[in-house]
């Protein structure tokens, strides 16, 4: 029998991607310190993070990143610069950039973005490394499934988003190389919160 | 007695009479009555890939006329892509083209028909002997064998298995090498019109084929004298020294090798 | 200005130039190969993609067949969600607009993520000529670009330079003095990321293909493994995606069909690394994505396909995988081709958008009919059927060396009589006895292949030998 989320497990692995699954016992902040620990760049010391609203209640960012030598940066500490600025100065020297997710597929190990007011998209493209922060219950079995969903609210959001794995490149001698222009860390921390 | 005619092929009729003989004895000592309409020439396909329709309908008509006068309803082709020229293309042929032909629309559904008719009739070598009980004796030795099925056998006819089962049945060895679904370029007068890549591609199945020879492959074995003109031209002109067989031809000696040790 | 460019060098030159290439004769045929087992595993292992396929297959041939409704769909949704369309018939009115809405909005810098659309308009040579920057960030198109060269493979664009040459390349073209360029892939990936990380962030404007068009939402579909797309799409102020017109699916369950097919058939991954759907500009409430997006779609010829009899060819979903089960294109490579669309697919689609005067040579010189493109292609489009129909038009106008035309015309007349087919057979043992082979279409196989003999008695001469023979006894 395969749950959803082993087979999500599976296939992110496959192409790629690490998956942590967070355990409520030890709390969801000390899943994420070590996330972020494991993989902060001490040479660029920034976590920019957006919250779509559906990321585990309580966790204290700024101190948490503090702990770990790096300064979080969330979209209330952006709006105050110009998008550019923000983009230039903050997220492209970023080594961390967190998002949540509007819902993965376990069959392709897809996770789903949309631009909106809450999130950017750039958090999960500038930074070498993008952590996910995906709900259980968000992971569909199938690819399908949550294609559908993008259209069931009816319209479909200006901009969406599909990931499947870090970003990667065959293009000189069909040699497999991960990270071009995106993130060559993709870690997708699940958790029932 | 079960009745078939063989549509032999110009190119077995023209250059390997052999593999029309063995067929024809194959067929007769499994109990078939064979009959050879004189008058077959060519099915067209050399003129139908090259894009001269004029011509291809020209031999089709003559092919089905002469095999509707055969007294058998099955016929037995010798060559796989001829087969599948005339079971796939004949009815499409007079479909699209047969109007631009100058043929009025009855006179081009009449054609469609008959072609149609005319598949339904047609099998090729390998299927033929799939459906007969092999005649071979488990005492004659198995043999390894490289097979190259040609491209018309491998996706349009779609009948490889077939000829390996009946291969098998008379103790072949079937040996793998690699890229085995690759043309060999041939691709009928496309060997004559680009020999520079048609030879590169020979010489790419001669390089692969060597490892089945060097597994102990004996020979080499096709279902299409297309094919193996064009990769025995290619090895005869190298130095190659490897012998090269129809399927026919093979499952021909094999029986009459059971025969012989059945006698002793 | 051409339809589509073409390397006017004849078919011959391009042929021996790829042969004797041995950098390219390597790396292509790793390249080809490991794509092609990759799609073939990917289909065995996921029975979803290739019954999705099958929906997917005849939706995209209804979807092509009725597309002008569809079309009018697509338009009325991305102009109610902000966005602008634009209907090029000619690759000149592709650069024209985009160059007015460059210069309307004081653009200086514009990124590309890979389309084979804007290598058909030459879209970059316009630009340039009109004194805009413009940046492929696609890393084999950004290798291309530099070495001004035209892409090889749908897919992988410099499938045919190694890592030494790339190395030469980017020391030559983009390293400051203090870079030092790695001779490792990884290294030089690494090279080309930072590099185009500052064309990213300073560019005004982003230029994206589009790999499928939804009627019912108004939504171009960008598939990468990069992430170049993601970044042309979401960083900079003006967004054009061109979009040919055989783009256009019908509806959202359409496109859940068809979306995961290019990265099957292409790369063997289930999806790719990213794929980008964008249904509109960004709104005031967003963050991200352009201030502006207009969609060109692009017509240069595809209508006039549409109404011939090579309607399925505008089915293809430009996956590559014809290429690379091609036994030709494994020999020659895109360059071969002299077109920027190659393989069995560019051989059907360049003389339909190029014409045949230029491009018929594709036809005739660089297809065996082996039909393993058919069978390779996710889009079952009849792509050697088309090749033999290319052929014939190019027999019907006459474009044939006229003694290859009277031979096949003497040969169809005599086989299609049994006289006829004996006589010449007569002939032939006359021509061999007198060394009179090497005249002819026979004179090219010669060359390379020895050729037996006419049988001293063919087939149907020993049997009806033996017919009389046994009806006298």
């Amino acid at each position: 029998m395969h749950e959803p989320v082993d087979l999500f497990t599976t296939q992110w692995r496959l192409l790629g991607g690490e998956v942590v699954l967070a355990d409520a016992a030890v709390g969801w902040s000390h899943t994420i310190e070590d996330v972020l620990a494991g993989v902060i760049d001490p040479a660029f010391p920034t976590v920019v993070g957006f919250d779509t609203g559906d990321w585990p209640k309580d966790v204290p960012w700024s101190a948490l990143c503090e702990t770990i030598g790096a300064r979080f940066y969330d979209r209330h500490d952006l709006d105050v610069l110009s998008r550019q600025e923000a983009l230039q100065d903050i997220v492209a020297h970023a080594s961390v950039g967190v998002t949540g997710a509007a819902w993965a597929a376990a069959d392709t190990g897809t996770v789903a973005l949309y631009a909106s007011a809450q999130t950017s998209l750039s958090a999960s493209l500038l930074p070498p490394t993008h952590v996910v922060l995906l709900p259980k219950r968000r992971i569909y079995a199938t690819l399908a499934e949550g294609l559908r969903a993008v259209h069931a609210q009816g319209a479909v959001p200006h901009l969406v988003k599909l990931i499947s794995g870090p970003s990667m490149t065959a293009d000189i001698e069909g040699q497999l190389v991960v990270g071009v222009h995106g993130p060559r860390r993709v870690v997708t921390v699940i958790g029932d919160w | 007695m079960p009745q078939a005619a063989i549509f032999v092929t110009c190119l077995v009729d023209l250059f390997k009479p052999q593999t029309g003989y063995a067929a024809a004895e194959v067929m007769e000592r499994h109990g078939w009555e064979v009959e050879v309409p004189i008058s077959q020439t060519c099915c067209g396909q050399f003129a139908y890939n090259a894009g001269h329709f004029a011509e291809a309908i020209k031999l089709a008509q003559h092919f089905i006329e002469v095999f509707e006068s055969a007294n058998a309803s099955t016929i037995v082709g010798l060559s796989a892509s001829c087969t599948a020229m005339v079971a796939h293309e004949y009815p499409e042929l007079f479909q699209r083209e047969g109007a631009n032909m100058g043929l009025a629309s009855e006179e081009v559904a009449q054609w469609v028909q008959r072609a149609t008719v005319m598949a339904e009739r047609l099998m090729e070598f390998g299927e033929w002997v799939h459906g007969q009980e092999a005649l071979a004796l488990p005492a004659v030795k198995p043999e390894k064998v490289a097979v190259h099925h040609g491209c018309h056998m491998r996706r349009v006819l779609k009948a490889m298995q077939p000829t390996d089962e009946a291969l098998r049945a008379y103790g072949a060895e079937l040996v793998e090498y690699p890229d085995e679904t690759q043309c060999c370029g041939f691709g009928g007068t496309y060997s004559m019109i680009e020999p520079t890549i048609s030879t590169q591609l020979a010489d790419a199945k001669r390089e692969a084929l060597s490892q089945a020879q060097a597994a102990g492959a004996t020979s080499l074995i096709s279902g299409d004298w297309g094919c193996l003109l064009h990769l025995s031209g290619r090895m005869e002109y190298e130095g190659d020294r490897w012998p090269v067989l129809h399927v026919a031809e093979w499952i021909n000696q094999r029986e009459k090798m059971s025969a012989q040790k059945k006698g002793e | 200005m051409e339809r589509l460019p073409h390397d006017p060098r004849p078919w011959p030159a391009r042929r021996d130039e790829a042969l004797h290439d041995p950098v390219l004769q390597a790396t292509l045929r790793r390249v080809t190969h490991r794509l092609n087992t990759a799609r073939i595993q990917a289909y065995q292992n996921y029975p979803a993609g290739a019954e999705a396929r099958e929906r997917a297959k005849h939706r995209k041939r209804e979807a092509v067949r009725e597309w002008e409704p569809l079309l009018a769909q697509a338009e009325q949704q991305i102009t109610a969600h902000g966005g602008q369309v634009f209907r090029a018939a000619t690759p000149g009115d592709v650069g024209a607009y985009i160059k007015k809405v460059a210069q309307e909005h004081g653009v200086q810098r514009i990124i590309k993520s890979k389309s084979m659309a804007t290598e058909e308009v030459q879209l970059n040579a316009q630009l340039e000529a009109t004194g805009f920057a413009v940046r492929e960030t696609d890393l084999g198109e950004y290798i291309i670009q530099l070495a001004h060269e035209k892409p090889s493979h749908i897919l992988a664009p410099a499938a045919h330079k190694n890592r030494q040459q790339i190395q030469a390349l980017f020391r030559e073209t983009v390293a400051d003095a203090h870079d030092v360029v790695s001779d490792d892939i990884p290294g030089l990936t690494q090279f080309a990321r930072q590099k185009l990380r500052q064309d990213f962030l300073s560019a005004d404007m982003g230029i994206t293909g589009g790999n499928f068009l939804v009627a019912e939402t108004g939504t171009v579909v960008v598939i990468t493994n990069e992430g170049n797309a993601d970044m042309v799409t979401t960083l900079p102020r003006i967004l054009i995606s061109l979009v040919g017109l055989e783009k256009i699916v019908q509806d959202w369950d359409a496109l859940i069909d068809i979306i995961q097919q290019p990265a099957l058939s292409g790369v063997g991954q289930r999806l790719s690394s990213y794929t980008t759907m964008i249904s509109g500009p960004r709104g005031p409430e967003s963050w991200e994505g352009p201030d502006e997006w207009h969609v060109v779609l692009l017509d240069n010829g595809r209508q006039a396909i549409h109404d011939g009899p090579y309607q399925d060819v505008l089915a293809c979903i430009r996956c590559g995988a014809c290429l690379n089960v091609c036994p030709v294109f494994q020999q020659v490579g895109g360059h071969g081709y002299g077109s920027v669309y190659s393989g069995p697919i560019g051989t059907v689609i360049s003389p339909l958008i190029g014409g045949m005067q230029t491009f018929g040579e594709l036809p005739r010189y660089l297809c065996t009919v082996c039909y393993a493109c058919q069978e390779a292609c996710p889009m079952d489009i009849p792509l050697p059927e088309q090749i033999i129909g290319l052929r014939s038009q190019a027999v019907a106008e006459d474009r044939e060396p006229a003694a290859v035309r009277t031979q096949y015309r003497l040969w169809g007349q005599a086989w299609s009589t049994v006289h006829g087919y004996r006589r010449s057979v007569q002939a032939a043992r006359i021509a061999q006895r007198l060394a009179l082979r090497h005249v002819g279409l026979a004179a090219g196989w010669l060359k390379t292949r020895k050729m037996p003999p006419v049988a001293a008695r063919t087939f149907l001469e020993g049997w009806a030998h033996e017919q009389r023979r046994r009806r006298r006894a």
